[in-house]
């Protein structure tokens, strides 16, 4: 068996990498699957969390589903029919946490959308830009989450902590 | 404060005791006619209404002229601001943005009450009305002599209001000379709309955090830290970091790619290929969407099996090329080259959500999900053999040229193999999980060790490429077509598909235009060099002889000497003859032989092997 490699970053108090999660995108008949297993599909900007997994919604008739497990993907192969379209992404993306009472401040040095309680519910998600990394943000309790491509983890990382000693 | 001199005829009484009381000299219907000085100001001359002179010392002039209401938030909104005589300045229009309301100063409440307007101040001498820009009186007046009366022409003509106060304290008195000027009103001349920012903004506030590599940011590859580790040099493609090569103690560029190409084709090698675009395409219509955006054939295409996909622009140019596997019924991945995986992704959304929005199909970016190494050389199957889990067979029997499958490798990891090859050889695509990506070159190492096994870069991948005749961003360079690639019989004529009407215009399909040839120096140890221009032997070396252009060369370590990729004027038909190679920027001038495009191997006798 081969060692997986874990992105690792040296702490900051606002900002770090999330552990391994489960990420598996839904498209297709997606929908459908979706409400047949008692999920409402979470309309664009919004987000459902329903049995211990997150339902994002990630683009026109596409979702995340995200649980802290390892076997996320098999869950949903096993339930769902040929029509709909499972893809993990597990791999391909990765989740930054910005936290603290520091949080909205850093993050408005870099993302252009209003993160605001009143405009950015505990709810929401919004696929945008960090800098110039494509990023989809959404909250987690307390915490902003954030995700990228992996291979722009570091860049990612290194723009959160630049913003966060206000060098940018 | 040496003096308060008002313009006004009845100077305010409140004001007027406030001086007294500071004991600061007034001046009443009076102005300053000229200020006195050469760097700074040294004085003023004071003049009254009874024309009496008053010569004063001073070093500063402060002035006021009453208020302009700050119109500006409206105007950056579309409203249109209009004279109010009554105050003597601009407010916001009646047609106000939606969802505004202007109230209190803003509107022009309670400002500037019995104002008289003093435009300029009589006498001679240079009268500023833009402080900032030193523009004068005389300059409107010469602005509309010259016919730049309208509002909008005087303000580019005297840059009168562009300063960094974007007019605040000059436009006003500027509009009134050109009215005064051309005998109109105020209104009538109107004013210049206003942008945002409001207050000066530094340009260094606006780039903010998109300085260096924040403003491109860097995309590294699952065995990046490996390869670092190795000593790879890296090179940028797009956004992305990738290994060039891998120079051992002494080695230079050239040196060390040539030692990678040899261990290759003597051996095996590998190369961390996950920068190519690769995206999963799923439904029960993804063959049909395949047939719509590659120029080739797809449905005929059974499970289990990969393709080389050509897919044109609409204009009928390629736009790119990859190989794409059938892993299931309903289930596709194809490749892209790195450089254009953003614009085919966009492109397959496009033609998806706008073209044929019926068709039951979705797509996803998987590049980022996977680890891609390619596993090149005679010896790749025996090294991946080491690491590939049983019962899974890829002897060539089982796993032929262009078998694609989903296996598992080094004891229970997922994978997906592919029987690619870009460098000729008998090679293969292996792709895990990216955490384990890492890991998967550190296995391939220990796998291949006893084969010789090396990590090669992009420029032996170059090498490769070029030796073998594969067109890559080069030659892919948007003004091909796939004639000229020589990929002609890859359109099919049993189905339309996107660019298919345009590509069969005449000029497009003419055998005159440039195609792709290899080109071999005669002198084996001239140097053949990209961009170079192709010339008839003998022709003088102007445009109006150019027949085409280098696109690619290298040295081939395989063949000991310089070989090149180049687009020719009829290129396909002129076989064995020689064309002059003109590098006028570094002194080239040789002469090759025009030959096919595959240097090696050219019955592909070692891919199926």
């Amino acid at each position: 068996m081969l060692d997986a490699q874990t992105i690792w970053f040296s702490a900051a108090d606002s900002v770090q990498a999330a552990p391994f999660r489960s990420i598996v995108s839904l498209a297709g008949r997606a929908a459908e699957f979706l409400s047949e297993t008692g999920v409402t599909p979470p309309a664009p900007g919004r987000v459902a969390r329903h049995g211990g997994v997150m339902y994002l919604w990630a683009g026109p008739e596409t979702w995340l589903a995200m649980a802290d497990d390892a076997d996320l993907e098999d869950r949903l192969r096993a339930q769902a029919g040929p029509e709909v379209a499972i893809t993990d992404q597990s791999d391909g993306k990765f989740v930054l946490f910005v936290h603290g009472p520091r949080a909205r401040k850093i993050l408005a040095k870099l993302v252009p959308i209003d993160l605001d309680e009143e405009a950015f519910d505990e709810d929401a998600t919004a696929l945008t830009l960090a800098g110039h990394i494509p990023v989809q943000i959404w909250r987690e309790e307390e915490k902003f989450a954030l995700v990228c491509f992996r291979s722009f983890a570091e860049g990612l990382h290194h723009a959160l902590l630049q913003a966060d000693t206000g060098r940018i | 404060m040496a003096a308060v001199v008002d313009a006004r005829a009845e100077m305010p009484a409140a004001l007027r005791e406030m001086a007294m009381g500071a004991g600061i000299p007034v001046f009443s219907a009076a102005v300053v006619r000229k200020a006195i000085g050469y760097s700074g100001v040294t004085g003023v001359e004071i003049v009254d209404r009874a024309g009496g002179v008053t010569k004063l010392a001073c070093d500063v002039v402060a002035m006021s002229g009453g208020w302009n209401p700050a119109v500006h938030l409206t105007s950056h909104l579309d409203g249109r601001p209009v004279w109010d005589e009554k105050i003597l300045a601009f407010v916001a229009g009646e047609k106000l943005p939606a969802g505004m309301q202007v109230v209190g100063a803003a509107a022009g409440v309670g400002i500037n009450e019995n104002i008289a307007p003093l435009w300029e101040v009589a006498g001679a001498g240079k009268k500023f009305v833009d402080f900032q820009n030193d523009v004068t009186a005389d300059d409107v007046r010469l602005a509309k002599q010259e016919g730049f009366v309208a509002v909008e022409h005087l303000k580019r003509y005297t840059t009168l209001g562009m300063a960094t106060d974007q007019g605040k304290t000059a436009n006003v008195n500027g509009l009134a000379l050109m009215a005064a000027a051309t005998g109109k009103g105020i209104s009538e001349t109107g004013t210049t709309r206003f942008r945002p920012p409001y207050t000066p903004v530094a340009i260094g506030a606006l780039a903010g955090a998109h300085r260096g590599k924040h403003f491109k940011p860097t995309r590294k590859t699952p065995t990046h830290d490996w390869a670092a580790g190795k000593g790879a040099i890296f090179v940028e493609t797009g956004l992305w970091l990738r290994a060039q090569y891998f120079p051992k103690p002494g080695e230079d560029w050239l040196a060390a790619a040539s030692r990678e190409v040899a261990a290759v084709r003597g051996g095996v090698g590998f190369c961390d290929v996950t920068t190519l675009g690769k995206i999963d395409i799923f439904g029960p219509d993804a063959a049909k969407f395949l047939e719509c955006v590659y120029a080739n054939s797809w449905t005929n295409l059974p499970v289990g099996r990969a393709r080389y996909g050509l897919m044109l622009r609409e204009d009928g140019f390629v736009m790119d090329d990859g190989t794409t596997a059938r892993l299931g019924e309903a289930h596709f991945l194809m490749t892209t080259t790195t450089a254009n995986a953003a614009k085919v992704f966009q492109h397959l959304e496009f033609c998806h959500q706008w073209l044929w929005p019926a068709l039951r199909v979705s797509m996803i970016s998987v590049t980022d999900q996977w680890a891609q190494i390619a596993v090149a050389g005679p010896c790749a199957r025996k090294t991946l053999a080491k690491i590939v889990d049983a019962p899974f067979d890829i002897s060539n029997e089982a796993f032929p040229y262009m078998a694609a499958g989903a296996l598992t490798v080094c004891g229970g990891v997922k994978a997906r193999l592919f029987r690619l090859s870009f460098s000729g050889e008998l090679a293969y695509e292996i792709a895990v999980p990216a955490r384990f990506g890492h890991a998967l070159a550190e296995a391939l190492m220990a796998a291949g060790r006893e084969f010789g096994i090396v990590p090669y870069g992009t420029e032996a991948l170059g090498v490769m490429r070029i030796e073998k005749g594969h067109p890559a961003g080069n030659e892919l360079n948007g003004q091909t077509t796939a004639h000229d690639l020589g990929f002609a019989k890859l359109l099919s004529r049993k189905k339309d598909f996107v660019g298919r009407a345009m590509a069969a215009r005449p000029a497009l399909c003419d055998p005159a235009r440039p195609a792709l040839v290899g080109l071999k120096p005669v002198e084996s140890s001239d140097r053949l060099r990209a961009g170079s221009h192709l010339l008839p032997v003998g022709a003088e070396a102007v445009a109006a002889n150019d027949a085409g252009y280098v696109t690619s060369a290298a040295y081939s370590p395989t063949l000991g000497h310089w070989i090149a990729l180049a687009l020719l004027a009829n290129g396909p038909a002129r076989m064995g003859e020689q064309i002059r190679v003109y590098d006028p920027v570094r002194n080239g001038d040789v002469l090759a032989e025009v030959v096919a495009p595959v240097f090696y191997d050219p019955e592909g006798q070692k891919l199926h092997a």
